[in-house]
């Protein structure tokens, strides 16, 4: 290291170690709660019980996984969860792209005006539009169905932008020259446009995965207690009553790390890219 | 079994009845319901002197307790009048082992409400009459202060009373840990108690809801469950709809004269409702010694009661009793601001 | 601009603002509209009665309709206020962390913060009703070792919302951090090689340098961390059920118990429109407070 760095200004062999520390110690609380979710699935009923809590599992082991799976209908559950991200997801990143490469690309009247009135919508709490929404969704019969999770949520204005700021950034020569050897614009999308910002496909696929993986509010208000279509998140909320039979503490910490498994393994793969389109989005919009 | 004309519902839920969304019972099935159900329990499932519903599952409240506590404070029967609860409350508090002598309930609308209330109807006293809200009668006011007495003296601590997720968390934990020598709970827990405490089970008994100094006999309020059928579905779909509810809740369908529901019910360990259900599963019933504090007192259950407004009303009066639970109003001022608030609030939704 | 162009605008444009018209502005206008009805969630629109400003009035009355809207609303301004200056230091602190090249483990950092950005919010509400449980949990246990009593966390009316706005600092901050990283990467180190040559202190830098330019930054994540503060529902729906003694009700949980568990759409609705309507007060009071006036130039 320090043949590396010939020009230290002054000896700093505390301060590297005080930084080093420091830095270790807030990874290690930040991580803590995560931790601790994981080493409760693994202890025994009575363990979870104990005063003063048992930190280390006495005898490992995956019961309560295997007992989680009975209580709630965790297979249906993940199959939920699994169609509403993927579904919304791929809808977003292909309506983003498609409403991205307009406002990127094309000068046409009332652009600018008409993107700022999408990007407002971005800023405005879901629970704003919530009441009228789960009656709007009745009328379309989609209500207590999973169809009324996803249908609402096919397209967002975070998306746009994020597509927008990245498409920006392509060369116009490129989509001339295919204008002139006859491409339709769908196929200069898809063909040229999309493959240069495919970081920004990655971020959006992470981002609107993890958001609609994750979202609680609109699929507990639309599903109206329809449990078999319940997503992932809605079923772990119910492990804490009694009437699931399911006191056990290592089982709700069970159900909880099946959830955040998938969520943060994409993000393990895709987190580049997720800064870097953080810092598209916030710096330089 | 499952099909879009019948939905099952909580009593309190039949707001849905304004709304037009349940369609009435039909006379054949009103009447036999009338005859085979307990009265308490036909009227919850009524809404002016129409049947909206098939009434199922029956929760009702009893005071539980932990008998290896009561041994070591030195008290041998569990308290059948306010008078030997609050006696046994103080015996069993014992702040220098973070003990209280009765578990109170917050942050959780049913655990609030129930506990009051069944002291309440325990006191001779009622929520609502006649759609009106009677919180200012002396009943209700003994029991405002009898909340007030356990929180001054220290026989229960709100910090130990708080729920998560609706039906866990500290509270449980307390008197599963043995934390707690009383509390006021509903049959449905007795699983919930069998897996946090294991062997430690058997030191829980149940009794009858204490007699306050108005009341007559050990009562509890009552919540039951029932089968509505949809009222946008089509005549026909509704038709069957109710045949098929009549024969899950009839004599025919199960054995021994029992329901299938009510089959279905005992398997889960949850009380039916059906007079010849609660006859039929009498042996089964009355050889729970856990099920005892809750069928002692079936009959002299009052259902909680039926309005336009209900869950604001429940929410309403449960944010008051926590107020009181954690000493921000005195037992005359929680009577004054329950009683007001219902008003209001019955008033209004009565519109 | 051709008809080909008109038609291709149009097809590129149409999915995504077609179902953010039908799905989000709609409802917009339809909040707005119902709010001066009486309606009951569980009819249709047409049953909707008007009733004017009757609404607004009983959110600023003196029944529970009022008290309660109130209590929601101060409960979530004390949320939004703690959790955003909470989050904003946290963050460059964090940030700053991250950034330097001096010391190893900022990457490491990131991913750890991060990660937690990614975890359901209910996972998180799950486990940290256990860390804060006050006899089983970890986190008095600890306070135990160093001599703190044990604390009431979520069984006070005192500690409940401040307990919440902990766990959502935990779940958020990492996010933050990497807007502050991306700010950060954005000043010129050139500023900071002339603040040595002046001799200028770190810490100095820190506040010449650092923090003005960081400006842009903190506005959109105090925009950002505002807008997300206001959606807190999980916890409250989870754990705390707004309790005790309404200590917890926030508004996403009130306006959604009132609208749609209790079927009142029109109050709801207003009570929405209240929401909204504070939120862009608080906004462009952000935007005028920190907005970057170019003065320094």
């Amino acid at each position: 290291m320090s043949a590396m760095r010939p020009y230290r200004r002054y000896p700093a062999t505390w301060r590297w170690t005080l930084v080093s520390l420091l830095i270790l110690a807030i990874a290690v609380a930040a991580a803590f709660p995560l931790v601790w979710m994981v080493l409760s699935s693994l202890k025994t009923p009575s363990e979870s019980m104990q005063v003063p809590p048992v930190w280390w599992p006495g005898s490992p082991n995956l019961n309560a996984y295997a007992e989680v799976a009975d209580v709630v209908n965790l297979g249906r559950s993940f199959i939920n969860s699994a169609f509403i991200a993927l579904v919304t997801t791929s809808a977003i990143v292909v309506t983003s792209l498609m409403a991205g490469y307009a406002f990127a690309k094309y000068r046409f009247k009332g652009r600018d005006w008409l993107f700022a009135l999408l990007i407002a919508t971005m800023f405005l709490p879901p629970i704003v539009t919530l009441i009228p929404l789960y009656r709007l969704t009745g009328y379309l019969g989609l209500n207590a169905s999973l169809l009324g999770v996803v249908v609402p949520n096919l397209a967002n204005a975070f998306g746009i932008f994020l597509m927008r700021q990245y498409i920006k950034g392509v060369p116009d020569d490129l989509i001339d020259a295919a204008r002139v050897d006859g491409a339709s614009e769908f196929m200069i999308l898809f063909k040229i446009v999309a493959p240069s910002v495919l970081p920004a496909i990655a971020a959006l696929t992470l981002f609107a995965f993890v958001y609609h993986w994750n979202s609680y509010l609109w699929p507990l208000t639309v599903l109206q207690g329809n449990t078999d279509q319940y997503p992932i998140v809605i079923s772990l909320s119910r492990l804490l009553s009694y009437n699931r039979g399911a006191m056990n503490t290592g089982l709700v910490m069970a159900g909880a790390t099946l959830a955040v498994l998938p969520p943060v393994i994409l993000f393990v793969f895709l987190q580049r890219f997720f800064v870097d389109s953080i810092v598209a989005t916030g710096v330089k919009g | 079994m499952r099909s879009n004309a019948t939905i099952a519902i909580y009593d309190t839920d039949l707001d849905l009845v304004r709304d037009s969304l349940v369609s009435a019972a039909p006379e054949a099935i009103a009447s036999d319901t009338t005859a085979n159900w307990p009265g308490g329990v036909v009227s919850a499932a009524s809404v002016g002197g129409s049947l909206y519903g098939i009434p199922n599952e029956i929760d009702v409240y009893a005071l539980n307790y932990n008998k290896r506590l009561f041994a070591e404070a030195g008290i041998a029967e569990p308290p059948k009048t306010w008078d030997e609860f609050l006696a046994a409350a103080e015996k069993l508090t014992d702040s220098s082992k973070g003990q209280q002598g009765f578990g109170l309930i917050n942050s959780w609308a049913a655990g609030v409400l129930h506990p009051f209330a069944s002291l309440l109807v325990s006191n001779g006293g009622d929520l609502i009459v006649d759609g009106k809200p009677v919180l200012d009668s002396q009943a209700a006011k003994e029991t405002f202060e009898l909340y007030e007495k356990l929180i001054t003296s220290g026989y229960s601590d709100p910090a130990m009373a708080t729920a998560d997720a609706n039906t866990t968390g500290p509270f449980l934990d307390n008197f599963v840990s043995g934390k707690t020598g009383m509390i006021i709970m509903a049959n449905w827990w007795e699983s919930a108690l069998k897996g946090g405490m294991g062997d430690a089970f058997a030191d829980i008994a149940t009794a009858p809801i204490p007699v306050g100094p108005s009341g007559d006999t050990a009562r509890s309020i009552s919540y039951s469950w029932m089968t509505v059928v949809n009222a946008q579905a089509a005549p026909e779909e509704r038709e069957a709809a109710w045949k098929f509810l009549s024969w899950l809740n009839g004599p025919d369908s199960g054995e021994n004269g029992a329901s299938a529901m009510g089959d279905i019910l005992m398997s889960m360990g949850i009380l039916p409702s059906r007079t010849s259900d609660v006859g039929a599963f009498g042996q089964r019933l009355s050889s729970d010694p856990f099920l005892l504090g809750y069928t002692q007192t079936l009959s002299d259950a009052k259902p909680f009661p039926v309005v336009l407004g209900g869950q604001e009303f429940s929410e309403s009066l449960q944010q008051t009793l926590e107020a009181l639970q954690f000493g921000q109003v005195t037992a005359a001022e929680a009577q004054a601001n329950a009683q007001a608030d219902a008003t209001e609030i019955l008033e209004r939704n009565a519109k | 601009m051709t008809g080909s162009q008109t038609r291709s605008t149009i097809g590129m444009l149409a999915p995504a603002t077609g179902l953010i018209a039908i799905f989000v502005l709609v409802p917009m206008v339809l909040t707005i509209g119902l709010s001066f009805t009486q309606w009951s969630t569980q009819t249709g629109f047409e049953t909707a009665a008007f009733v004017g400003l009757a609404n607004f009035f009983d959110l600023l009355g003196s029944s529970s309709i009022g008290r309660d809207f109130r209590a929601a609303f101060g409960n979530t301004a004390i949320y939004t206020l703690l959790s955003v200056a909470l989050i904003l230091p946290l963050s460059v602190m964090l940030g700053l962390l991250v950034h330097q090249t001096f010391a190893p483990g900022g990457i490491l950092l990131r991913t750890v913060l991060f990660s937690t950005y990614m975890v359901p919010m209910i996972a998180v509400a799950l486990v940290w009703s256990k860390l804060y449980s006050p006899t089983e949990g970890p986190i008095n246990q600890m306070l135990g070792w160093i001599g703190i009593p044990p604390q009431t966390w979520l069984s006070s009316p005192r500690t409940a919302l401040v307990s919440i706005v902990i766990l959502n600092v935990w779940q958020q901050v990492g996010y933050f951090t990497v807007l502050a990283v991306a700010g950060l990467t954005q000043i010129p180190r050139s500023l900071y090689e002339a603040a040595l040559v002046d001799g200028a202190s770190a810490w100095m830098q820190f506040w010449k340098i650092t923090l003005p330019l960081l400006r842009n930054t903190l506005l959109f994540s105090a925009v950002i961390a505002v807008i997300n503060a206001v959606q807190v529902f999980e916890p409250v729906a989870l754990i705390t059920q707004g309790g005790p003694v309404n200590s917890t009700n926030v508004m996403t949980y009130h306006i959604r118990r009132v609208g749609i568990e209790r079927a009142q759409g029109g109050l709801g609705s207003a009570m929405a429109v209240t929401l909204m309507l504070s939120l862009i007060v608080v906004i462009v009071l952000l935007f005028t407070l920190l907005r970057d006036r170019g003065e320094q130039k």
